[in-house]
């Protein structure tokens, strides 16, 4: 089947008709030395180079958002429902680690209960995946986690910039199918299925360094008392940066905020790597020491969300590693669980 | 889509100075409809809100055949329990639940059973209590023993003063040595030393157990010697929750996320999670 292509040229201006539609638009631009991905940023501005260092995350699932509104006056209190901030978004040139996240993390926000703040916005929201043709960073191993380069989970579209001047379109899901019109006034060319296959193994290639971790989740579940983990973890120093950066982690706080006649009650991001995070009122704390709260954060990805969820939460995007202040590898780490449980250690 | 994290009004209809630092309410839901119809099973647990300050979370200390109404009983240790123990009757406050698993009375039926609490942990035991004790000819021999640090330190005198009085009811209170006043009339040792030599019927028999974590450690090896099986010894976990749906993260020991598979659970399943709590 061939599949439509534009020129690489014309990507701001579609993604500036993508948001025409009353969407409102989220791309990668620089600022400084790094990428991030920006609500509202000028479409010129598109900076395809490498991954950003923030993930789509904060788009479906904020940093702090309002949950609860309230009044009282006296013993008078009336809830106000607070609806989420969920208008039509395209993500413009989301990686595919990114958008792979969704599919990831759905089950954990509906099992039972719909976390309707989570479930409006992704409803909401178009997925335009900029395929790497190549792995973006060194510390990207989305192939260690059943993932490519040029994976599609989560996404609308897939875009793949086939030769430095031409980009490919597929569209994926139904919702991206819709939008063949706006793609089409931008065609100008045909390329052939066998050109994205061409395209797919040149990224597989650049990740056939990286293990398979298909042995990690069994080792983990004999190895909870290892001494791995307290050598791994020495010199973590708790900063949550790879908690906050990861697609896919999703633990939160609740607090609320008030002034003096009523306020508002939020959630917030929080993290496994924080004392905080587990403590009791009592003052016993189930993971008090750095060690414990790292082996968390390893098995709830590795061991307990595939058990519970059938995925692994993680998609290998590699932030953790790039961005850990202290050069902790979560990749050295599970793939020495993969070594040794190939060693059948 | 409806809000998950959205909590119920509730008003303070009665309060109760428990002990120099713990507090039980009874809450009556606004709303008509909910305060007919709301159901819930002894073991579930809610979370109770200040506006303003936030949500902590509790079991349900009522039992379920009582209608109309929900208790709770909590020490004030942190911000939240602390405004909530300055709230007064008529206050208005949040409640999000029932949340969680229960103790499968209908399972206990035709047995015997005994319950064993220490300090704060006798809440979510009475639940199952009064559950039993409503329904009481539907079991055999019922055993309490309930102990404290101190007589202060001992919550829902007035029940307990209730539950001696029952012919039906074997009570057992105990205060930990240097625990008891001039007035004393109860036991005077740990919990797991009291238990022992109160020996429930275990021939047929459940355990309801809940303390604080070195009196559950201490209490289980002297209900196995006593006959009990650690599947027939039930207990309920805490962990620090925030949103109480599986959701926030924070709860799990191991892949047990305490507030969905829990917080109820046997002496059996405890034994196989991992050391994370």
């Amino acid at each position: 089947m061939p599949h439509m292509t534009l020129d690489r040229t014309d990507l701001p201006s579609l993604a500036q008709a993508l948001a025409g539609q009353g969407r409102r638009l989220v791309l990668p631009v620089r600022e400084g030395q790094e990428l991030f991905y920006r609500e509202g940023a000028d479409p010129a501005q598109l900076d395809l180079s490498t991954i950003p260092k923030n993930s789509i995350k904060e788009f479906l699932f904020p940093k702090c958002e309002k949950i609860l509104e309230y009044e009282y006056s006296g013993n008078d209190v009336v809830i106000e429902d607070v609806a989420p901030d969920a208008k039509p978004t395209v993500i413009f040139c989301a990686r595919p680690c990114d958008a792979a996240s969704l599919p990831v993390v759905e089950p954990l926000w509906n099992w039972d209960y719909k976390d309707k703040f989570f479930n409006e916005r992704r409803e909401q929201t178009l997925l335009v995946t900029y395929a790497c043709r190549t792995a973006p960073d060194e510390a990207c191993f989305c192939a260690s986690v059943g993932l490519s380069p040029s994976a599609d989970q989560g996404s609308d579209v897939m875009l793949y910039a086939v030769d430095d001047a031409t980009v490919a379109v597929r569209p994926v899901s139904p919702k991206g199918k819709e939008l063949e019109e706006v793609f089409s006034k931008f065609k100008k060319g045909e390329v052939s299925d066998e050109a994205l296959e061409a395209f797919a193994k040149e990224g597989d290639e650049s990740l056939a360094h990286r293990k398979p971790l298909d042995k990690v989740k069994g080792w983990l579940e004999a190895h909870f008392e290892d001494p791995l983990w307290e050598e791994k973890a020495f010199r973590c120093i708790g900063c949550g940066t790879c908690t906050f950066l990861c697609p896919t982690c999703h633990c939160f706080d609740i607090q609320d905020e008030s002034v003096f006649d009523g306020g508002c009650r939020l959630k917030n991001w929080d993290g496994c790597q924080f004392p905080l995070f587990t403590l009791h009122t009592s003052g016993h704390n189930p993971r008090d020491t750095q060690p414990k709260r790292y082996r968390q954060r390893i098995y709830h990805k590795y061991a307990i969300y595939p058990e519970k969820f059938g995925k692994i939460l993680c998609t290998g995007c590699g932030r953790c590693v790039a961005h850990c202040p202290v050069n902790l590898s979560l990749y050295d780490v599970v793939a020495t669980a993969q070594e040794r449980a190939e060693k059948g250690e | 889509m409806e809000n998950i994290y959205k909590p119920y009004l509730v008003r303070i209809e009665e309060k109760r100075t428990e002990t120099y630092d713990t507090t039980s309410f009874k809450l009556a839901f606004l709303d008509d409809d909910m305060r007919e119809n709301f159901a819930y099973h002894a073991g579930n647990f809610g979370e109770y809100s200040v506006f303003g300050e936030g949500e902590s979370t509790f079991c349900i200390a009522s039992s379920p055949t009582k209608k109309g109404y929900i208790e709770c009983c909590f020490r004030a240790a942190g911000r939240l329990t602390k405004s909530l123990a300055a709230k007064e009757v008529g206050d208005v406050i949040g409640f999000r639940g029932p949340y969680g698993n229960r103790f499968p009375i209908e399972d206990y039926y035709g047995k015997n059973i005994v319950f064993v609490a220490g300090g704060i942990a006798l809440p979510p035991v009475r639940s199952v209590i009064w559950n039993v004790l409503d329904l009481r000819d539907k079991f055999e021999e019922v055993t309490i023993v309930y102990g404290a640090r101190s007589e202060a330190d001992l919550v829902y005198k007035h029940e307990l003063k209730e539950w001696e009085e029952r012919g039906d009811v074997n009570l057992v209170q105990t205060v930990d040595p240097g625990g008891e006043g001039p007035d004393w009339k109860g036991q005077v040792g740990f919990v797991p030393n009291v238990l022992g030599e109160a020996a429930p019927n275990a021939e047929n028999g459940i355990a309801v157990l809940c303390g604080p974590p070195v009196m559950i450690r201490f209490t289980l090896p002297v209900l196995r010697e006593l006959g009990f099986r650690d599947e027939d010894v039930w207990t309920t976990l805490e962990n620090r929750m925030k949103c109480g749906l599986g959701k926030c993260g924070r709860c799990n020991v191991g892949e047990i996320y305490v507030c969905k598979e829990g917080p109820v659970f046997t002496a059996a399943q405890v034994a196989q999670m991992p050391n994370d709590f």
